[in-house]
């Protein structure tokens, strides 16, 4: 499957084939539209936390289904700082939300 | 008693005490040889998956270091029980199958002429979605590429799968008839039915491939799926077979094969690989060494390789030695240095080589570690001259 079949599955929302396909992509523009996605499901976060690309990151860090989990994990260990204030700026927030 | 047996029986009849401790020379070196080589070689194989994942799904960063492999797979499990099978289909079906068939090419006799090789993209990356190819098969001289090469990794033969994946196959947009299909043999055998016009080539069954992801899963899951190969946990791994936790298992097919060497049957080459093969293959990990030593010759002992008698051969042995006499023997053989230095002078040298790597592999550690710190304080100080020109 190539990256603009990918970009159409996730416009048309068929999260199950996009799961089964994002990876494989190895594409940061890919991970970026998938993520820019409200609805985008908790394990495509789960696959691209810790991605390389710090952008692709902060977008993990902002998305409302990435688990607390990976929030408290970003804050910890992601070595980059922009990062982890984004990601603890998050976790903070739903906890007081909680 | 089976006929096998009966006729190492009768051979063993012939045996004397001198003859019983050349065996155990010969037999035990060749099964320490075999357990040491298989154990560094499934090591290095799993270096090679990691590597090739992680120079897929480079991005991701998932096989960028042992534990973030560990905590996307324990990650995505406790969200997803049935991420299992997305899981298998990541280790074995996008890295083991690939790695196995690569190495099972290159590592036998045609390897003289062809190398198989990663197919890779235009850029010439090696990606997951190179279309309808894995491998290529190349002229080891022109380069030419005589066989492209799509290797399939079914972990289960259920009609189902087996359907779907020749399905996938042949639906494929950049599919060809040329490219050779390789796969468990549930799979050929459907393709060979169905009449598929593409070069077939079995390769293990559905049930290997299984063992092979479970295996790889498990060693994901216990953060030791490392990518690179000049690591301390590398090395303590491959010097492990001559370190501690081993043992190998002698069983009747090492007597059979010491018989056909003595008879003249098979030269010292095969015997030796014949027993060095069946012994990695009963190769017991972590087994508790006490309990074997009084088995065991001590300059194996000592570098904590144990040879395990297996029960098959202990019962022919006995057999023809009477029971207790072989316990015996071997009892003597702890005060008898002759006999040890053969493997002593191999333990040594294992054991020596992996003490210089891995003494070497720290020290480039600190190097490395104090590199980074440098580079930390040279950070700090580019800021803060930085900060003092501005304020000038």
């Amino acid at each position: 499957m190539d990256n603009n079949e990918l970009i159409q599955l996730i416009r048309d929302k068929q999260w199950d084939d996009v799961i089964e396909n994002i990876l494989s992509c190895d594409d940061n523009e890919v991970f970026k539209f998938a993520l820019s996605q409200k609805d985008c499901p908790e394990i495509i976060i789960l696959d691209l936390w810790q991605a390389l690309d710090p952008d692709v990151r902060i977008l993990v860090a902002k998305h409302p289904n990435t688990p607390m989990s990976v929030l408290k994990s970003m804050v910890h260990s992601d070595n980059d700082p922009k990062v982890r204030r984004i990601a603890s700026k998050s976790y903070h927030m739903r906890r007081r939300s909680d | 008693m089976t006929k096998d047996n009966t006729a190492v029986n009768n051979e063993l009849n012939k045996f004397n005490s001198e003859d019983m401790l050349k065996f155990i020379d010969f037999s035990s070196n060749a099964a320490a040889y075999g357990f040491i080589t298989s154990h560094a070689q499934n090591y290095m194989r799993n270096i090679q998956v990691a590597d090739l994942l992680n120079t897929k799904f480079l991005q991701s960063g998932i096989f960028n270091t042992a534990k973030s492999a560990q905590e996307w797979l324990n990650n995505r499990l406790s969200a997803n029980p049935d991420s299992i099978n997305y899981i298998y289909s990541v280790l074995q079906g996008h890295g083991a199958g690939e790695v196995d068939f690569v190495r099972y090419i290159n590592g036998s006799l045609k390897s003289l002429l062809y190398k198989a090789e990663y197919a890779t993209n235009e850029a010439g990356k090696i990606v997951s979605n190179v279309g309808g190819v894995d491998l290529v098969i190349k002229n080891r001289f022109t380069d030419e590429i005589i066989q492209r090469v799509q290797v399939k990794s079914n972990w289960t033969n259920s009609a189902r799968n087996i359907k779907n994946t020749l399905d996938e196959f042949l639906k494929n947009k950049y599919y060809s008839p040329d490219i050779v299909l390789v796969g468990p043999q549930e799979l050929i055998d459907e393709a060979r039915k169905r009449g598929i016009p593409n070069p077939l080539r079995v390769f293990n069954s559905a049930d290997d491939n299984l063992k092979s992801a479970e295996h790889l899963q498990k060693y994901v899951e216990n953060g030791k799926l490392t990518n690179t190969v000049f690591s301390v946990q590398t090395l303590s791994e491959l010097g492990k077979g001559a370190l501690i936790g081993g043992a190998v298992s002698l069983g009747v097919s090492a007597i059979q094969n010491y018989i056909a060497l003595k008879n003249g049957e098979i030269d010292i080459d095969m015997a030796f690989t014949n027993i060095a093969k069946d012994s990695a293959r009963g190769a017991v990990v972590g087994v508790a060494l006490k309990g074997v030593a009084l088995l065991c010759p001590p300059g194996l002992v000592g570098i904590g390789l144990g040879i395990i008698i297996g029960s098959g051969l202990r019962k022919v042995i006995d057999a023809a030695f009477g029971k207790g006499d072989f316990e015996e023997l071997v009892r003597d053989m702890r005060i008898d240095q002759g006999i040890t230095n053969s493997y002593t002078n191999f333990a040594i040298t294992t054991y020596n080589a992996f003490r210089t790597q891995k003494q070497f592999a720290s020290e480039m550690k600190t190097h490395a570690n104090n590199a980074a710190l440098i580079d930390q304080i040279d950070k700090s100080q580019d800021i803060e001259i930085e900060k003092r020109m501005k304020e000038i």
